[in-house]
């Protein structure tokens, strides 16, 4: 994997294979092929998967009632600083709903601090919210 | 050396599928793989009608083997499986594990090729399970093929996927969806629009991809045509070929010409290649990125 900069912005390449294009002020996604923006059917678009972070700050009651014991914040290939923001984050987050799960109100600023880390800064709940059969 | 024909990866009209196998039954097909093994939403045909299919070609002299769903997220689709493992007449083609436990004890099952068969231990596994045929992961190479045929245990088939565009990935969430921006849940059977998938392309066109429901593949078609002498060398028993809407037959005649010595493989890769839609590749073969087309 390489990253180039071109005429045409920033690329991000995979043995030769263009993953994806950036503008010199767009914040790059994460270099992998599941992330790139591809062409289908005259659309280029995200074909695979959105550059989004999972985030479960608005569920942490519902977790800890299910029976959850334990959250795992990603960490593979990511930064020193990277992990010991969201560990911070999540440490505050998880301490706020075990002492007022009834009152647990998921905090807009520790939402933003991982939105800022969070690749194309923006975060989801994923599977999570969906209904499964 | 067999042929066979791997089981349809896209989804074709019922109509599509009874035509396809009225064609097979005279195709210099050995043995051939039938059923749904990308997504349980897909029933233009039920088990029933893949039983159906499968007598009426055992009655043409092929050996049916019926293939399971490749990814399982419901307990429905445990139940399809396990009503296709029951089926008391054909051998099953796992494709998940899940179907391992439920054919221990019947007639021995093939481990298809989306198993993590890496090396001759797993193998060993397999046959004490009961498998009867190994499918080689998609993404070994020659070399790794050597070394699991040399402590290959008795009693175990190997079959290697030789034609057709590679089901690289299964993910819970469906590609073609995606595309047509609708939910998984009511995708409206977008892929009846794509009769061989949907071309996905870098953005300086370069095809990368093919969209097939949750199922991603290969852009170009894989074609191991020209190493059909290696093969039995290396005492292959089955090669697959992987259904496509057009040309199958086409390839599996090659394919028969060559094992019988008529065609060189080098002709007969050369004969096969315009029947690849997006190019040929061969990559995994040498070990090397598999879309690269090697020689």
């Amino acid at each position: 994997m390489r990253w180039v900069e071109s005429a045409r912005g920033r690329e991000s390449r995979l043995g030769g294979v263009l993953i994806d294009l950036y503008r010199p002020d767009e914040p790059a996604g994460y270099p992998t092929l599941c992330k790139g923006r591809f062409a289908v059917d005259g659309q280029t678009y995200y074909a695979l998967e959105e550059p989004t972070s999972l985030n479960v700050l608005d569920i942490l009651p519902e977790l800890q009632q299910a029976g959850v014991a334990a959250v795992k914040v990603e960490g593979r290939q990511r930064s020193p600083a990277y992990v010991a923001e969201a560990t911070r984050v999540m440490r505050a987050a998880l301490d706020q709903a075990a002492a007022d799960p009834e009152g647990y109100v998921p905090d807009p600023a520790l939402a933003a601090r991982l939105d800022r880390l969070a690749e194309g800064r923006t975060h989801t709940l994923g599977a999570l919210q969906r209904r499964w059969q | 050396m067999k042929i066979s024909l791997g089981p349809i990866l896209y989804f074709w009209p019922r109509q599509q599928v009874l035509e396809f196998y009225r064609e097979v039954a005279d195709m210099p097909v050995d043995v051939v793989y039938l059923g749904e093994t990308v997504c349980s939403k897909r029933r233009e045909l039920g088990t029933d009608d893949w039983l159906e299919l499968a007598g009426q070609l055992r009655a043409a002299g092929k050996q049916p083997v019926l293939s399971t769903l490749s990814l399982l997220e419901a307990g429905s689709e445990l139940g399809v499986v396990r009503r296709l493992t029951a089926n008391g007449e054909y051998p099953v083609e796992a494709n998940d594990l899940s179907a391992v436990e439920m054919v221990a004890g019947t007639a021995g099952f093939v481990a298809g090729p989306h198993f993590n068969t890496y090396n001759p231990a797993t193998l060993e596994l397999l046959v004490s399970l009961g498998a009867i045929r190994w499918v080689m992961p998609l993404e070994l190479s020659r070399d790794s093929l050597g070394a699991m045929q040399a402590e290959r245990p008795e009693g175990i088939e190997t079959e290697v996927f030789a034609w057709g565009r590679l089901p690289l990935a299964f993910s819970a969430r469906c590609f073609t969806a995606r595309a047509a921006d609708v939910p998984k849940d009511q995708c409206g059977f977008r892929c009846m629009d794509y009769p061989e998938g949907l071309p996905l392309a870098t953005r300086e066109g370069e095809g990368l991809f093919t969209v097939n429901g949750v199922q991603i593949q290969s852009g170009r078609t894989a074609s191991l045509v020209g190493m059909i002498a290696e093969l039995e060398e290396l005492g292959v028993d089955v090669v697959r070929v992987s259904p496509q809407p057009a040309h199958t037959e086409d390839v599996v005649s090659l394919l028969r010409q060559t094992i019988d010595g008529v065609l060189s493989p080098a002709e007969a890769a050369g004969l096969a290649e315009p029947f690849a839609t997006g190019g040929v590749c061969n990559g995994y073969w040498y070990g090397n990125a598999g879309m690269a087309a090697l020689s």
